[in-house]
């Protein structure tokens, strides 16, 4: 999006504007769905996701990495390409259109679209310890437009990071949002069942 | 020169010396004589006339001592000082200085200064110390005189100042004085130079002084008033006070003024009587002219109605009340109270001065009376002040008031009267009622149903825009999409601003040097 665009330059712009000085260039990551077909069959309803919370500590562009308890690192040069709120309300609703078998995964705000289940995300715990794991506490709720029946789940996924640096970390954490994303689809698909 | 041989001769001889020197002898007693009888003759006729004075008292007078004065000039000494035959009065002998026989004529007056203390002034201080002193006043008549009659007190005004003296009628004396000050305009003119009590004990006669040149602004149209003091009256014209000087709050004075709307009269002649009349107020009230007594009846209460209120007609004083009474009828048992008032009917337009001579004054009074009661002119109580309650009569037009006719046999004349303020209250209600029952209640409430409806078809519209308001700020609407999209913007731009001062808190220096170190 355009905001998006000018959020992230305008301190790239005030820096080269101000600064004499030259910097390292930054890396930058992002997270991708991962997710397989279920293999269920396709589920004939609309899905809207967001909002998303994510804890402050990591509501930043920079990678957050826990290198010891109680201690995190900032790092400059090591930054996510999108607002991580974003990025994984985006990560999740391309999950579930794969998990789900239907297209009609929004992400919120979407203007004239009547989902047939709103999935907020509350992720309360987005941790990136560097040679070791990726872990992600999410509490989602899924309510449906229709009658307003709501169900509440809570999703601890751990994934170890397979090889160093941080390639491997935003890989691990797409793989925790899969099973996010998994479990999210089983209780719309269990709604689904349970409703008309 | 002796012969004896001639005795005869001898004789002859010696009678002739001693004759010779016998005279011889006397010429200086006779010179002597003649010079004295000389002396004598011219100081018996160089001296001034002997005069003989007359007084009540001899306090103050010492033979050979009080000298009389004039104008401060020494003219004369007390010789000697005995009680008249009958005891009753002191006869006081003067020698006057030589040549001023023509001093002493009729109307020339005596007294003996004394030192004197009144309210308006204090004189004679002097003799304090000086002692007594025989005052004189020279008069201006051609008989010559040598026995006087001496004035128990000084005269106020010496017959050497120009001016006028008048003659003022008083009810009472008030606070007035030999010398109480006379003002005119708050100028002191004149003083009061006697006061008598008339013949009958019913009024005063008081003797004033106008000094020139102020003698010439009293003509016989002028008021004099008493100015004694502070005079405060509260009365339906409100709360009025007058004073004149500061001298006459203490003392109190007369003051006088001549009306100035009068044609100018010719000055007064001296010893013109005036009334000397309470206040200025008083004093003003024009003098009626062909009053004329008529009686109002009045059904209502004239508490506060006082001999004296005024009568007005539109605020035109027209007279005064003169008598209230009270009156009850024997067969209806109605009370009611005829008030006396005295109006001069001039004053309502009717100029004396512009009628042809010989006109029929009353018949002409009595046509303008009649015509204006025709056209509704009543009399009617009003409360001229609301703290004192008090009352006045006026004359106004009521066009509404019943038609009467005026009965021009009675004695005095009865005009028609209409109730006060408040007794129309009851007839006032009853007109409003009148005009609520010929109120077309019908016709309105059509109208108000009309109205009723045209609010409907309003209703119907009004809900039609709030039907559109609603439809634009519905989170589908163009204007919620526009609006969310702009809350993000905002919010991201606020994100990358925090951002941005994290980053420079924690590397001040990355702003001169870049972002140091690289990535790992």
């Amino acid at each position: 999006m355009r905001g998006c665009r000018i959020g992230s330059w305008l301190p790239a712009v005030l820096l080269a504007a101000v600064g004499c000085g030259t910097s390292a260039p930054a890396r930058f990551y992002t997270l991708d769905a991962t997710a397989t077909p279920s293999g269920g069959p396709a589920l004939a309803a609309s899905v809207l996701v967001g909002p998303v919370t994510i804890p402050s500590s990591v509501d930043r562009p920079q990678f957050v990495a826990a290198i010891a308890p109680n201690r995190v690192d900032i790092d400059d040069f090591n930054r996510w390409a999108a607002p991580l709120e974003d990025s994984i309300a985006r990560v999740v609703a391309d999950d579930l259109t794969t998990l789900l078998g239907t297209p009609d995964v929004a992400v919120a705000p979407m203007a004239n679209f009547e989902p047939t289940y709103r999935v907020t995300i509350d992720v309360q715990r987005f941790e990136s310890i560097p040679g070791e794991a990726a872990r992600i506490d999410a509490l989602w709720t899924l309510r449906a437009t229709a009658d307003g029946a709501k169900r509440t789940g809570r999703t601890v996924a751990r994934e170890s990071v397979q090889g160093e640096g941080f390639d491997a970390l935003a890989g691990a954490h797409s793989r925790a949002l899969a099973r996010l994303s998994v479990d999210i689809a089983a209780a719309i698909r269990a709604a689904a069942d349970a409703g008309p | 020169m002796a012969d004896p041989p001639t005795p005869p001769a001898v004789q002859s001889r010696s009678v002739s010396p001693r004759k010779t020197r016998l005279s011889l002898v006397w010429i200086v007693p006779i010179i002597a004589a003649i010079a004295g009888i000389w002396i004598t003759a011219t100081r018996i006729l160089g001296e001034g006339p002997k005069i003989e004075l007359e007084f009540k008292t001899a306090d103050g007078l010492e033979a050979g001592k009080t000298k009389i004065q004039f104008n401060g000039v020494e003219v004369g000494t007390i010789t000697t000082v005995r009680l008249s035959q009958d005891h009753q009065r002191v006869i006081a002998m003067a020698q006057m200085a030589p040549k001023t026989e023509d001093f002493l004529v009729e109307d020339t007056h005596f007294w003996v200064v004394r030192p004197r203390v009144s309210g308006a002034s204090v004189t004679g201080l002097s003799t304090l110390i000086s002692g007594a002193y025989v005052g004189m006043e020279i008069g201006s008549s051609k008989k010559s005189r040598r026995s006087f009659v001496g004035l128990e007190t000084e005269p106020i005004v010496t017959t050497d100042v120009p001016g006028r003296y008048f003659v003022l009628k008083a009810h009472d004396l008030g606070s007035l004085d030999r010398g109480t000050p006379l003002y005119f305009r708050r100028l002191q003119v004149g003083q009061v130079v006697s006061y008598d009590l008339d013949e009958g004990g019913k009024s005063l006669t008081i003797k004033v002084f106008v000094k020139a040149p102020y003698d010439q602004y009293v003509n016989p149209d002028t008021r004099f008033w008493e100015a004694s003091g502070i005079d405060l009256s509260l009365s339906a014209s409100g709360l009025d006070v007058q004073t004149q000087s500061i001298l006459s709050i203490l003392v109190g004075g007369i003051a006088f003024e001549t009306p100035a709307s009068d044609p100018v009269l010719p000055p007064a002649d001296a010893n013109t009587t005036f009334q000397l009349f309470d206040n200025r107020a008083a004093a003003f009230m024009p003098a009626a002219r062909n009053p004329q007594d008529f009686v109002l009846v009045f059904k209502e209460s004239v508490r506060g109605l006082e001999p004296g209120a005024p009568v007005e007609f539109r605020g035109i004083r027209l007279g005064q009340v003169v008598d209230v009474t009270a009156q009850v009828d024997a067969k209806t048992f109605e009370f009611s109270s005829p008030v006396t008032v005295r109006l001069e009917a001039e004053r309502l337009g009717l100029q004396v001065r512009d009628l042809p001579p010989g006109a029929d004054l009353p018949a002409l009074r009595r046509q303008l009376i009649d015509s204006l009661v025709a056209h509704g002119v009543r009399a009617q109580l009003r409360s001229g002040n609301l703290l004192t309650g008090s009352l006045f009569v006026t004359f106004d037009f009521f066009p509404d008031a019943p038609k009467t006719q005026i009965d021009w046999s009675q004695h005095p004349v009865r005009l028609p009267t209409v109730p006060g303020q408040f007794e129309g209250l009851e007839q006032r209600v009853n007109s409003i009622v009148k005009k609520l029952d010929s109120v077309d209640f019908k016709g309105i409430s059509d109208d108000l149903q009309k109205a009723i409806e045209d609010l409907d078809k309003t209703l119907v519209s009004a809900r039609d825009t709030l039907d559109s308001a609603d439809r634009l700020v519905q989170p589908d609407s163009e204007l919620g999409v526009e609006l969310g999209a702009t809350l993000q913007e905002v919010s991201r731009a606020a994100r990358s601003l925090r951002v941005l001062t994290d980053y420079l808190e924690r590397h001040p220096e990355s702003l001169i040097r870049g972002k140091e170190g690289g990535p790992k």
